[in-house]
Formats: structure tokens, C-alpha cells, sequence
């Protein structure tokens, strides 16, 4: 049995291609790290760096 | 560690420094400790109180507490207003929900990771449990610094 494609559209395959592909993107993307926020917690910086370094703690 | 940390790349400009709070049930004094380097914060004094209470781990008692206010030369009545209070208590709480929500559950604990573009969260990419020595957080920081900056050597930044 064979399955023939010719009744879908090459643009609809690359349409699909390339929605699959954004879409693993995205979860590649996604699963890079938790994102947590931080907005009120206090902070020490020069400048503007984009690393971060977040200590945990109790002091005890 | 963290006087490394915070010369070599704090001050610098690559890295910024964020402090959460988990205070461990087991340690009595850890809350109180807490909350007394939020109220500290009311006064611009946090990380003040925050050096200050790791250079006296073992006298955290409510005297202490107010003694080390006095002698960062904060409004100790103020000071003392905002521990006898609990309206720091929530954001603490909140600190405890994140870092339990990332499978850390013991101190001390580091994340690093990157600030989101726009926003005020932070992408955690690795997580250091326990105190690490200064060398492994500085191959760890290279590394994402590295990372960061294709074809840059962190050391000319």
C-alpha cells in the first residue's frame, strides 16, 4: 500500500514543517531553566550584568 | 566565598548578587535573623545586616539583634517596630515557596542564572546545594559568562 501526498499542498507541508519546528524551538527554549521571580528581593550590582547569582540561606 | 564572589565579580559589573531568604525550621533564631535583615532593608541597611549576621552566627537572640542595628547606626526603634511585626513575614514565606519549588531545602544553596529581558524574574540554570569552594563557582561563572558572550573571554570583560 502506498499513501500519496498529492492532494496536500507544498506549501501546507511547509507550513507544518515549520510550525513543528518552532514549536520544538520553543520547548528547547522553555526548558532551559525554571524562571522564578525576584523583583522585591534585594539585590547588589555595578552596572547592568545579566548573570545572576542567587544565595539561599538563614543566616543560622 | 561570597567576599570572592562579590570582588571579583560583583563589583566588577558581570555578575548581580540576590539574596532569598530559608530559614530552616530546625535553626530557632533563622527567622527572626530573617526578618531583622528585611527591617534592616526599611533602612538601605540590608546587606549591612546581612554581613553582620554572618559574622555572628551564634548570637542571633532579639538583643543581638538590636545591638547590631545600633551599631549600624539604624533607627533601633524603628528597627524593633518592624521585628515585634510581621510584615515581612509573607515575603519570607514566598522566598521559602520559590527555593522549595526548585528542590532546594537546605542551606546555604546558590542559583545561577540569567535575568529575563524586561521583566524581574530570573532563569535558573544550575543550582549549587551546600557551600561550594570559590573555585567551583568561579568555573561555573566563567562558564555561563562565556556563554553569555560568544567569542568573549570573561577575564576582558
Amino acid at each position: 500500500m502506498t499513501v500519496s501526498n498529492r492532494g496536500i499542498s507544498p506549501w501546507a507541508l511547509a507550513a507544518g514543517f515549520a510550525f513543528v519546528l518552532s514549536g520544538s524551538q520553543a520547548w528547547a527554549l522553555a526548558k532551559k531553566g525554571p524562571k522564578i521571580p525576584v523583583g522585591d528581593d534585594p539585590s547588589l550590582k555595578e552596572g547592568s550584568p545579566q548573570l545572576v547569582l542567587i544565595e539561599v540561606s538563614d543566616f543560622q | 566565598m561570597l567576599p570572592q564572589v562579590y570582588e571579583e565579580y560583583v563589583r566588577k559589573g558581570k555578575v548581580e548578587l540576590i539574596f532569598l531568604d530559608l530559614p530552616l525550621q530546625m535553626h530557632s533564631r533563622a527567622l527572626e535573623a530573617a526578618k531583622a535583615v528585611a527591617c534592616a532593608g526599611e533602612q538601605q541597611m540590608f546587606w549591612d545586616m546581612h554581613h553582620q549576621l554572618f559574622a555572628n552566627q551564634r548570637a542571633l537572640a532579639p538583643d543581638d539583634l538590636a545591638t547590631y542595628a545600633k551599631e549600624l547606626g539604624l533607627d533601633v526603634a524603628a528597627f524593633k517596630e518592624c521585628l515585634s511585626g510581621n510584615r515581612h513575614l509573607a515575603g519570607i514565606r514566598d522566598d521559602v515557596r520559590i527555593v522549595n519549588s526548585l528542590g532546594v531545602y537546605g542551606t546555604p544553596a546558590f542559583l545561577l542564572g540569567r535575568r529575563v529581558p524586561g521583566g524581574d524574574k530570573v532563569e535558573v540554570l544550575d543550582i549549587v546545594k551546600g557551600l561550594p569552594p570559590y573555585a567551583m563557582l568561579k568555573e561555573k561563572l566563567d562558564a555561563l559568562l562565556a556563554a553569555e558572550a560568544p567569542g568573549r573571554s570573561p577575564e576582558r570583560q
